[in-house]
């Protein structure tokens, strides 16, 4: 009996690219889409002379990430705001109350501030990143100035992996958060704001298959 | 207007000058404390930028000290 319907046959690998080769050369990391040299990325396959302190000798770092860019318009916005500061004073008669040598340190003192908010809006966000690495979930932060929490879980130990995405801006630049359920100490983890949220999801099921 | 505040034999902007130092003695501090946090981030992470990173604690601490001389100086 001739076949009436014929589905197409699944051209797709069963296992997304990115993972299903780990590459073993520089050349095959860099024919990666999502592979960058940017040092400012927030979403970058396989990257290039990026380690952490408690990676081991086998485990290779598939996926570096931190929230998207924009997430730093607001400070940036703040900053550009503030740096206005002293100005405005002048303008409005402020410093003719205070003897010179007072309005010219007040200003340098202003500016040192927004300096440091600046400074520490940056660091906060580049420092802050996620590591999915061929073993384990890391989530890398730094909080309080002095003070660090390094969380992971082992990928066998991934129980679910969700993500969101809404709003506006969220949809426009494709990002959002990822959630992560494991059976591990740290019971959720949440990649908020990074980059192709779905990526992520994909290579993290990708991964779980493997093991 | 300094004349006018510095009534009773006391000049009020000695008393400001001396808190506007101590502010800014301890914003050092608070300096050195951003040095030591870069520090522990490029230990902790290489990531290719440790080299700018060092260098934005370093500049925010010689902006630091640059306006506590300064303050100390003309004030």
């Amino acid at each position: 009996m001739p076949d009436i319907f014929i589905s197409p046959k699944n051209t797709e690998p069963s296992v997304p690219v990115e993972t299903s080769e780990i590459p073993k050369t520089d050349f095959q990391k860099h024919q990666f889409p999502g592979h960058t040299h940017n040092r400012l990325s927030a979403f970058c396959l396989y990257p290039d002379g990026v380690d952490f302190e408690t990676r081991s000798d086998k485990e290779r770092i598939i996926l570096l990430l931190r929230k998207h860019p924009i997430t730093n318009l607001k400070w940036i916005i703040i900053t550009l705001l503030l740096l206005t500061g002293p100005t405005l004073l002048g303008l409005f008669g402020i410093f003719s109350y205070l003897p010179v040598g007072f309005s010219l340190v007040i200003s340098l003192a202003w500016y040192l501030v927004t300096s440091a908010y600046a400074i520490e809006s940056f660091l906060d966000w580049y420092f802050n990143v996620y590591f999915v690495t061929t073993h384990r979930v890391i989530d890398v932060d730094f909080y309080n100035l002095i003070n660090k929490r390094v969380s992971d879980a082992e990928i066998e130990k991934i129980e679910d992996v969700s993500y969101t995405t809404g709003g506006v801006l969220r949809t426009m630049l494709n990002y959002g958060d990822v959630f992560i359920q494991t059976a591990a100490e740290v019971s959720e983890f949440d990649f908020a704001a990074i980059p192709n949220p779905e990526k992520v999801v994909k290579i993290l099921d990708d991964l779980r298959q493997k093991v | 207007m300094m004349q006018q505040i510095s009534f009773l034999d006391f000049n009020v902007w000695i008393l400001v000058k001396t808190l506007a130092l101590v502010l800014l003695g301890m914003y050092l501090v608070f300096s050195l404390v951003v040095v030591r946090q870069v520090k522990m981030m490029t230990d902790t992470l290489q990531l290719g930028f440790e080299t700018p990173a060092k260098f934005l604690a370093y500049f925010h601490l010689a902006f630091a000290v640059f306006v506590f001389i300064a303050a100390l100086v003309i004030l």
